[in-house]
């Protein structure tokens, strides 16, 4: 079940969003509840620490206003929200001059913007986050993730995503690759194998490969592709773990 | 052929490498290196054998030109390894100058009898001289200012003169047999000459260098006025709709006391609900750069993002809270964040009008680091995104592919710089997380 909480200094306005949310459960049999809908932040954040630090209470959805008239805004909040509950759903309703999005995003990874600004979409808008944190609160729980610690943050890459894991020309970096991103990250190909599963082989000194998405190996040149003609190499010996690895797959 | 002339020969051919090849090693890759040796070898063997009183001004003018076209039609390339061929002979002769003195050997004898040791020592001297240049360069010089096309053809053309009065006096007191007058004379001549023009270099460098950083202040001054007068437009904007803001207010209180709700909708509809719009504007969004406290980094901002404004792309631009340091040379991170906006804006432009347009930049700053990220819509892209960055690996076309190139390097030496590059649906995002030292 997801816990919804809303925070809106407005109340005139709280009680629009309280009215839409409850609509939308109501009509799409959605298996969520709303735990709070006030207008001061500090409340919202007492009643979401003592609900959501209990693992038994599922996931929350939190749909803050930004401007909150407030010793904190709806920013801090969610910096707060962060704290105890890295995996919640954080969705900002606000006017477009204040928003951030790449910030947001960023730093406390907002899911949504809600903008007050089309008055007229806002259910519709609800509605969808809505939907697509049901999706994802289902599936999320059970992906297998890598961590990184980058100074007082840490990100999350999903195992299956990454097609390798490289030494990075700058010494005690690594550098990961997916099929779409490249990102450079503080650590060391050891640490990295040393909670990989079996799928993560080391085949060079300089490489781990995800066997999962090798699209060719070729023995002469050692030279293993990935979707998108990303290469990596392995050594004499690496080839021919990889090659028996996939051989075990099949 | 005797193991005279052949040492003769060998050490010829090491020294003219030495003093015309390494001074502008950053310029070649290894294949040109080996390719130039090669050639230099052949030609001095063929032309020794064919046209030996030439073959001095051959393999200099051989050599020359390929440097000229080796990297890439550089003139400052040639200038180097001519003022240091300068320099070598000043060098060669102010050894003689000094072995005359101190261990009364002429000249004949140094070459005859003593050649080893006395060419051994050249070479070491040439190598030094070649790694002064080459350092002096690199630090002084290419870091600072980008010669305009003029000044090094000028240069050059004033130390080809240079050369060809010293080979020209060379030879010809090779033709009359080293006599001990020529050799003081010629001695005392090439120094004063040579250091004339050091003088003279070093001059114009400076002039040069100055003249550099006014222009790039006046850039700088120029662009912080264009900012002030949009601060100042934004501000009148805000006092014309504060304006505006009373006059509804007071419309609406109207309508309201004639309890005529239909209207009060309709005024609502078309008057109040576009003045939202008001806010959206793109040039809006500028006003943020206030909290940015990096005058480098602001200028280049603001530059680009006008641009873009200007070109028609809607710009986001996020800095919410003050930052005033990054653990980054001030320079080294305009020319990159440059490079990428450029980049972003040039993808941009190459969509359909009615695709979105969207160019966002954020600056972020965290606890322990700055976080810069760009982002903008861009067309498919089959690139493989490992590549971007590597010399002329690009979806540009011939010659290109510079930019990306030369922010890798220049990010390439920053160990608290982490870089991130996604795209997804057709996204293409930057992100640069730049930790505090």
């Amino acid at each position: 079940m997801l816990s919804i909480y809303i925070c809106e200094d407005n109340p005139i306005q709280l009680n629009h969003y309280r009215t839409i949310v409850e609509n939308i459960i109501l009509m799409e049999e959605l298996d969520m509840k709303i735990q709070a809908a006030v207008t001061n932040p500090d409340e919202l954040l007492t009643i979401a620490k003592q609900t959501q630090q209990n693992q038994e209470n599922g996931g929350a959805f939190y749909l803050l206003d930004i401007d909150l008239n407030a010793n904190k805004d709806g920013f801090d909040v969610a910096q707060a929200i962060r704290e105890f509950d890295s995996r919640g759903f954080i969705a900002f309703i606000t006017t477009h001059s204040e928003m951030a999005m790449l910030t947001f995003k960023y730093q406390v990874e907002a899911m949504d913007f809600i903008l007050k600004d089309d008055i007229w979409s806002i259910g519709t808008h609800i509605r969808s986050c809505l939907e697509v944190a049901k999706k994802r609160y289902i599936t999320y729980s059970q992906v297998p993730m890598l961590a990184f610690k980058t100074g007082d943050q840490t990100i999350y890459i999903e195992q299956d995503r990454i097609q390798y894991i490289a030494t990075s020309s700058t010494p005690h970096k690594v550098t990961v690759v997916t099929e779409n991103s490249i990102t450079e990250f503080y650590g060391s190909l050891k640490k990295c194998s040393e909670v990989l599963p079996q799928n993560f082989i080391r085949c060079h000194k300089a490489y781990i490969v995800n066997v999962n998405h090798i699209t060719s190996v070729d023995r002469k040149t050692f030279a293993i592709t990935f979707a998108n003609n990303h290469t990596c190499f392995a050594s004499t010996r690496g080839i021919t773990r990889v090659l028996r690895a996939i051989k075990m797959m099949n | 052929m005797t193991f005279f002339e052949f040492s003769y020969l060998a050490f010829g051919v090491l020294d003219l490498y030495i003093v015309l090849i390494c001074p502008i090693l950053d310029f070649l890759s290894n294949k040109k290196k080996v390719i130039t040796a090669i050639i230099l070898v052949v030609s001095s063997i063929l032309t020794r054998c064919f046209f030996p009183v030439l073959s001095t001004y051959i393999i200099l003018i051989l050599l020359f030109t390929l440097i000229f076209f080796f990297t890439g039609k550089k003139l400052i390339a040639v200038c180097l390894s001519l003022f240091n061929y300068l320099l070598s002979i000043v060098l060669s002769y102010f050894t003689l100058f000094v072995m005359e003195h101190l261990f009364k050997i002429t000249e004949v004898e140094a070459l005859v009898d003593y050649y080893i040791p006395y060419y051994i020592f050249l070479t070491i001297l040439f190598v030094t001289s070649s790694y002064a240049i080459r350092i002096i360069y690199s630090s002084a010089i290419d870091k600072h200012l980008i010669l305009p096309k003029s000044t090094s053809a000028l240069l050059l053309i004033y130390l080809a003169i240079c050369a060809i009065l010293f080979i020209y006096n060379y030879s010809y007191e090779a033709a009359l047999g080293f006599p001990q007058e020529v050799v003081r004379v010629n001695t005392i001549l090439f120094l004063i000459f040579f250091l004339f023009t050091s003088i003279f270099i070093v001059i114009m460098m400076y002039i040069l260098r100055r003249d550099a950083k006014l222009q790039a202040q006046n850039v700088q001054y120029e662009s912080l006025q264009r900012y002030t007068e949009q601060v100042e437009e934004l501000y009148q904007n805000i006092r014309g709709f504060k304006h505006d803001y009373i006059n509804i207010l007071s419309t609406m209180q109207l309508y309201m006391e004639q309890e005529d709700w239909v209207n009060l909708k309709t005024y609502f509809n078309t008057e109040i609900l576009p003045t939202g719009a008001t806010f959206q504007d793109s040039s809006q969004t500028l006003g943020q750069l206030s909290n940015l406290q990096i005058p480098e980094l602001k200028s280049i901002l603001y530059n680009k993002l006008v641009k873009a404004i200007e070109l028609g792309l809607k710009v986001q631009l996020e800095i919410r809270k003050p930052i005033t340091k990054i653990a980054v040379k001030n320079v080294d991170i305009a020319r990159v964040i440059g490079i990428y906006l450029d980049n972003a804006i040039e993808a941009l432009l190459e969509l359909d009008s009615e695709c979105p347009r969207q160019l966002s930049v954020a600056l972020i700053d965290m606890k322990d680091s700055v976080v810069i990220i760009i982002q903008n819509n861009c067309k498919e892209l089959s690139l493989n995104l490992h590549k971007l960055g590597t010399l002329s690996y690009t979806t540009k076309g011939k010659n290109r592919g510079m930019g990306l190139y030369l922010a890798a390097k220049t990010l390439r030496s920053y160990r608290n710089i982490q870089k991130e590059t996604t795209y997804e649906n057709h996204t293409f995002t930057q992100t640069l997380k730049i930790f505090n030292c």
